[in-house]
């Protein structure tokens, strides 16, 4: 074998890692600073002699230990209520009266000016509210029939009634609901908390992503992805039915003593690969191999529910064993219970366009409203009787809305009622994490097709978010591409009406 | 690599170190020019360009430490601009007066005056350096350090203004809508510039008449009308907009307070009457109660360091030490990946007595043998012990932590009696005993008595047939 050519490419690749940037970071204190810096023994080529020790040097090389927030918090932990495909807010939070008298009329031509919709074209006919409404609770708060149980705890919400987007497809909204922006690349709400934040147990992933609905949304794995921030931040995706996480269980003939020992040996080599390079990617698997192999025994343990008692498996309708938003409310209770810090939850099948039965407003949309309305319900009152409630912040949303018009897909009648994509007006709620409960923000106009007054943006509701958990939305950027970014871009104000 | 960066950084921090040392050589070099004037003292003559030489080489270094300290960010950019510049003119200055000693009276008419105003250079010279130690104070001390400690008369005789407390109220429904609200936040905001004593644009706010009157651009409020009040116009333009007021650099305004100027001028900018007798729509509501003592972000009293043998201890049983906000000692301690932290670790914890806010012991090993140590957790406001083997004879350490506002006590050996001797803690509100045999009677025998506890018993039911169906 080439010795000789080999130890070449070795230096090159050394080399090459040494940029001009390097050079003129060098530069900046001096030649004076670098010839004090010998005589002070601390300019060696490597970290190594002032790597610390002890567990909490541990702790600061590792990417997921716990952190504290800016400022004091009340949020500790998020679970994300995600309803992928939009569902309609005028069957559900916005009661509209006045659109029920232009049930089946034309839309006025001034709405229609200057509109794009996803799929209605010329003239549609206005489509009434399908559901009944009625005020529930002390604060009065209005709700469908479609949602009864979920009357029950409506006094522990926060309602905003004027949520705005950008986007009129499900991608690219689901995209900019989960990452602040329409296109690939940024890191996912999730995967900011955990970066912000760290999280509390060391056993298991900071943030879980838990899906229902027969499908993962239409944007794929870049919704919970890590974008530019280190991989170690993306949401890891348990399934409720089979194993919990795939690839985690030891191939046969594996011991756990065998692969404690060769984490340790692979860290090892990763941790002088660290310390050579400072490279924070290779700190992130020395993470991803450690937690991976606490996960073995932490995950299948979080994952059972079989072990729940009857009670809380009729509370919230769960059946084990089975893929169902029910058992992903459980599972999300019993990871923000292990100090779990982001919790998603991915329920698809709510685009109620009318093209069938399935997709009907008032027989598939309602059935899936049947699906959620006892497991969100539940969550709510589990997470408030084992006293998470107030400091785990709950969020439900699509990422859009759904036109007051009834869809006419090509300009023709459709079989079922249906309404299409909408951007100017939804509604998304908020429980727990010191969000003032019973509170309804934002108004939309008579026919709810437009916010009027406390209209907010995705970034609004963003910079809330964080601010709960105790950042300024600001303050919290990653430098990439040599400018800091931030989760909600240039944008977003704290909704102060709800916090 | 880091390693320079880091260098850098370790370099600059020695600043606040090194510039004693001009301050302190040039001091003494300026005291032997004065005394060696006097022929007893004239063999010190030679020792003041020795001494102002060192002084000076001193202060070079110091300046140069001083920018690398600058480069990491984090001050005040006005009064760091004066204190680098100052700095640097302490270090030219001083060079160039070495210079002037060490050449002597020369040959030119312009040598011989310099030489001849040496001793007023060097006057100037250490008022300069009392000035730029000043602002260097500033920077690492914070504004008002000396003034807050400086005695009234003396206050006044220099007319010295004071770092304003935070505008707090008891009820700030009832306080007056313009002297009590407005007022003050007119006074903390805008006042140094448009006041009684300055007039910039010739606007002056600390009357009604004169705010009435407006400035050269016009009026500064004009009731109910908001985009006409130039006064709110102002503060709400893009930072960075050259009219926005504040200017960049000074005190900044805050979004609650600019909110509640514009909801006084949107409600006719009333001169008369209580806040409570202005509407308000809720964002006003939530503003307003902000203010209220209590609503603000509580205010805690300084933590002492942590104990880091304690915090090292702890972690090595994998129970989580995290601080509550960047930079506090405060702090949250979690054993949740110590299953087994039983009564004896939790002796450790009182080493940390001053510093634990939330203790999250939930499915722990700790006991009522434990709870001794607990007790001694006097700034405890909050307490996860669900689902461990506390029973009612632990609570009675609890009488202790008056602070605590949350106690989890679900899934625990807890009953009534237990739930007696809470009644004692005056600042408990949340309290969680699903899951024990609590009953009914002694929860409403606790809430009678403390009609601010909310007490969550748990067992949620939802009926079991789908009314849809």
């Amino acid at each position: 074998m080439d010795i000789d050519r080999l130890v070449k490419e070795a230096q090159r690749h050394q080399l090459q890692s040494v940029t001009r940037r390097h050079f003129l970071k060098e530069c900046v204190a001096g030649i004076g600073g670098m010839a004090l810096g010998y005589m002070l023994g601390g300019c060696g080529p490597s970290h190594s002699d002032r790597a610390p020790t002890g567990m909490a040097a541990l702790d600061s090389m590792n990417p997921m230990a716990p952190r504290a927030p800016q400022f004091a918090a009340k949020a500790k932990r998020i679970i994300y209520l995600h309803m992928a495909g939009a569902p309609s807010q005028l069957e559900l939070f916005d009661y509209k009266p006045e659109l029920h008298k232009l049930h089946n009329l034309p839309c006025p031509e001034s709405i229609l000016a200057g509109k794009k919709f996803a799929f209605i074209r010329g003239v549609p006919k206005m489509l009434g509210p399908q559901a009944q409404f009625k005020q529930h609770g002390q604060s009065g708060a209005w709700l469908s029939d479609y949602l009864p149980h979920f009357s029950q705890v409506v006094d522990e919400v926060s309602f905003l009634k004027a949520m705005h987007t950008e986007q009129f497809n499900h991608g690219p909204a689901q995209l900019f609901m989960h990452t602040g922006h329409a296109r690939l690349g940024r890191p996912s709400m999730g995967s900011w908390v955990t970066y912000g934040l760290g999280t509390e147990n060391s056993d298991l992933p900071g943030f879980v992503v838990l899906t229902s609905g027969g499908k993962t949304p239409d944007a794929g794995k870049s919704v919970w992805g890590s974008g530019f921030l280190p991989s170690v931040y993306q949401g890891v995706q348990c399934r409720s039915k089979g194993e919990p996480v795939l690839y985690l269980n030891d191939p046969g003939g594996m011991g756990r003593d065998l692969k404690k020992q060769t984490i340790q040996a692979i860290n090892a080599v990763n941790q002088e690969e660290y310390n050579s390079y400072g490279d924070p990617e290779t700190l992130a698997r020395i993470a991803q191999y450690e937690m991976a192999f606490n996960m073995q025994v932490a995950v299948p343990e979080v994952m059972d529910i079989d072990r729940e008692p009857d009670y809380i498996h009729e509370l919230y309708g769960t059946q084990p064993g089975k893929e169902s938003f029910a058992n992903n409310c459980l599972l999300a209770r019993k990871l923000v219970e292990q100090g779990v810090r982001f919790v998603q939850l991915f329920d698809w099948g709510w685009d109620s366009h009318g093209t069938n039965a399935r997709e009907a407003i008032d027989i598939g949309f309602r059935e899936k409203c049947r699906e959620i309305d006892r497991p969100m319900t539940a969550l709510l009152l589990d997470l408030k009787q084992r006293g998470l409630l107030d400091e785990t912040l709950v969020v439900w949303g699509g990422e859009f809305g759904r036109t007051p018009m009834q869809e006419n897909r090509d300009d023709k009648d459709m079989p079922f009622l249906g309404r299409d994509h909408h951007t100017d007006a939804y509604t998304v709620w908020l429980a727990g994490g010191g969000v003032k409960p019973g509170v309804s923000y934002g108004e939309t106009d008579d026919i709810g097709f437009t916010g009027i007054n406390g209209r907010t943006s995705v970034h609004d509701l963003h910079a809330t978010m964080l601010h709960l958990m105790g950042f300024d939305h600001e303050r919290l950027t990653y430098d990439f591409q040599g400018r800091p970014f931030r989760l909600t871009d240039v944008e977003g104000e704290l909704i102060s009406a709800i916090v | 690599m880091e390693n320079v960066g880091d260098l850098s950084l370790f370099l600059g921090r020695l600043h606040p170190l090194l510039v004693h040392l001009p301050i302190g050589i040039l001091f003494v070099s300026f005291v032997i020019a004065l005394v060696s004037k006097r022929p007893a003292y004239s063999g010190l003559v030679p020792a003041v360009p020795f001494t102002l030489l060192i002084g000076a080489v001193a202060a070079v270094l110091a300046s140069a430490l001083g920018f690398l300290l600058a480069s990491q960010g984090g001050y005040d950019i006005r009064t760091l601009d004066f204190h680098q510049w100052f700095g640097v003119a302490v270090a030219v200055l001083s060079m160039g007066l070495w210079w002037i000693y060490h050449r002597g009276p020369g040959r030119t008419a312009g040598m011989r005056m310099l030489f001849n105003g040496r001793l007023a250079i060097f006057g100037a010279l250490m008022a300069l350096l009392g000035v730029t130690g000043h602002y260097g104070g500033t920077l690492t001390h914070g504004k008002g350090y000396l003034t807050d400690a400086m005695p009234p008369a003396l206050v006044g005789l220099l007319g010295v203004e004071r770092v304003e407390e935070p505008l707090v109220f008891e009820n700030v429904q009832e306080a007056a809508v313009y002297d009590g609200l407005i007022q003050p936040i007119l006074a903390r905001r805008c006042q140094t510039c448009h006041g009684a004593t300055k007039q910039e644009g010739g606007l002056a706010l600390h009357e009604r008449r004169s705010l009435l009157a407006g400035g050269d651009s016009g009026a500064a409020i004009v009731p109910k009308q908001l985009d006409e009040s130039e006064l709110y116009v102002r503060l709400i333009l893009p930072a960075g907009d050259d009219k926005r007021m504040p200017p960049k650099g000074r005190t900044t305004i805050t979004p609650d307070e600019i909110a509640l100027i514009g909801w006084w001028i949107e409600q006719g900018a009333p001169f008369e009457g209580l806040v409570a007798d202005v509407p308000q729509p809720d964002e006003i509501s939530a503003t307003l109660a902000r203010l209220e003592a209590g609503n603000t972000e509580q205010v805690l009293p300084e933590a002492p360091p942590l104990d880091g043998a304690a915090v090292q201890q702890l972690a090595a049983q994998g129970i989580k030490v995290i601080p509550v906000a960047q930079g506090s000692n405060h702090v949250v301690v979690s054993a949740i990946n110590a299953p087994d932290f039983d009564d004896a670790d939790a002796e450790l914890l009182v080493r940390l007595k001053d510093n634990i806010l939330q203790l999250q012991l939930g499915r722990s090993a700790i006991s009522d043998a434990g709870m001794s140590h607990i007790g001694k957790l006097t700034g405890l406001r909050k307490l996860h012990l669900e689902h461990t083997s506390i029973t009612d004879e632990g609570l009675k350490a609890l009488a202790a932590c008056v602070r605590l506002q949350y106690l989890n006590l679900s899934a625990t050996a807890i009953g009534d009696n237990g739930l007696d001797q809470l009644k004692a803690l005056p600042e408990l509100t949340r309290l969680y005993v699903f899951g024990t045999t609590v009953t009914g009677e002694a929860v409403a025998e606790i809430q009678q008595a403390k009609p601010e506890l909310s007490v969550d018993t748990g067992g949620y039911t939802l009926s079991i047939e789908n009314p849809l169906m």
